[in-house]
């Protein structure tokens, strides 16, 4: 008896090629395509864009609901407080002046100051 | 799978089926299921042929059929504990019909496993020692201690046997 019988090589049964051509044939029908796959993976990826833009634009019932104010009565651009900030010249205005809610009289007095002006209650 | 794909993979089946199945049936000492070890190896590897490289497509075929191989060993194994009979008796008759003794059959199988994988792949894959390197994942000196090593242990258990060992 001779040891390299242990390490001759042997034929393997015949008609491999051909098996392992049917198996890949079956394998390779029920392996999704790498196309297929990549779809199927953009589908769900559009889905949950969906859903999630969905979710986003229904208000959740804890959510104060915004009301646009009312706008202002008075004209706030045209009042003569904003003049100087606007940027515009100031016109002159009639002083009034209320003490406890009554209209009262007032008197120019003189001034050095061109920009101060002072009044006197009557 | 295109045409081209599938021809290719065809092969390279006819051109390392042969050594595949050399090292897979002296693990499992069973010719129909060494040949459809080789197959689930080559379809394990068409399963990750967009992550293989070219280089390292060798190394990969014998590691996974040598994988393969072992777990049915296992298996065989465990089914013969609980008392039914799977590859042994097929074993025997191939074995005879390929000339290999039973005698010779045990030394090789009483082998641990880290030298007999590099013993099989020395003298039956036609690898290269950095191929079996890779495909065991140890160092390219170690191949070689290895391979030492599991001549020295099957040399021993021949003789022991009374089987001629001298060609070593």
């Amino acid at each position: 008896m001779n040891t390299d019988a242990l390490f001759k090589e042997l034929e393997p049964p015949l008609g491999g090629a051909e098996r392992f051509a049917r198996k890949l044939d079956e394998v390779a029908a029920t392996r999704p395509s790498p196309r297929r796959a990549l779809l199927a993976a953009a589908a769900a990826v559009a889905a949950a864009a969906v859903v999630t833009v969905l979710l986003l634009r229904q208000p959740s019932p804890e959510a104060p609901e915004l009301v646009a104010e009312e706008p202002p009565s008075v004209d706030v651009y045209n009042a003569p407080e904003l003049d100087r900030l606007l940027g515009r010249s100031s016109q002159p205005t009639e002083l009034v002046v209320t003490v406890n809610a009554e209209t009262v009289a007032v008197t120019e007095l003189a001034s050095a100051n061109q920009k101060v002006r002072i009044y006197q209650i009557n | 799978m295109t045409s081209v794909d599938k021809a290719q993979w065809i092969d390279v089946y006819r051109r390392l089926e042969k050594p595949l199945y050399n090292v897979v049936y002296r693990v499992i000492w069973d010719s129909a299921e060494s040949q459809d070890v080789v197959q689930e190896t080559f379809l394990r590897c068409w399963r990750r042929k967009d992550d293989i490289r070219a280089e390292g497509f060798k190394a990969l075929l014998f590691r996974t059929a040598l994988n393969l191989a072992s777990n049915r060993r296992r298996r065989a194994r465990l089914w013969r504990v609980v008392g039914v009979e799977v590859l042994d008796e097929v074993a025997d008759e191939s074995a005879a019909d390929h000339a290999l003794s039973k005698s010779m059959r045990e030394a090789l199988d009483g082998l641990p496993t880290a030298l007999r994988d590099v013993l099989l792949l020395t003298e039956l894959a036609g690898m290269t020692y950095p191929e079996i390197a890779v495909a065991l994942g140890i160092a390219e000196g170690t191949v070689g201690s290895r391979r030492t090593r599991a001549l020295a242990q099957l040399r021993e258990r021949l003789d022991v046997q009374g089987v001629v060992s001298h060609e070593y």
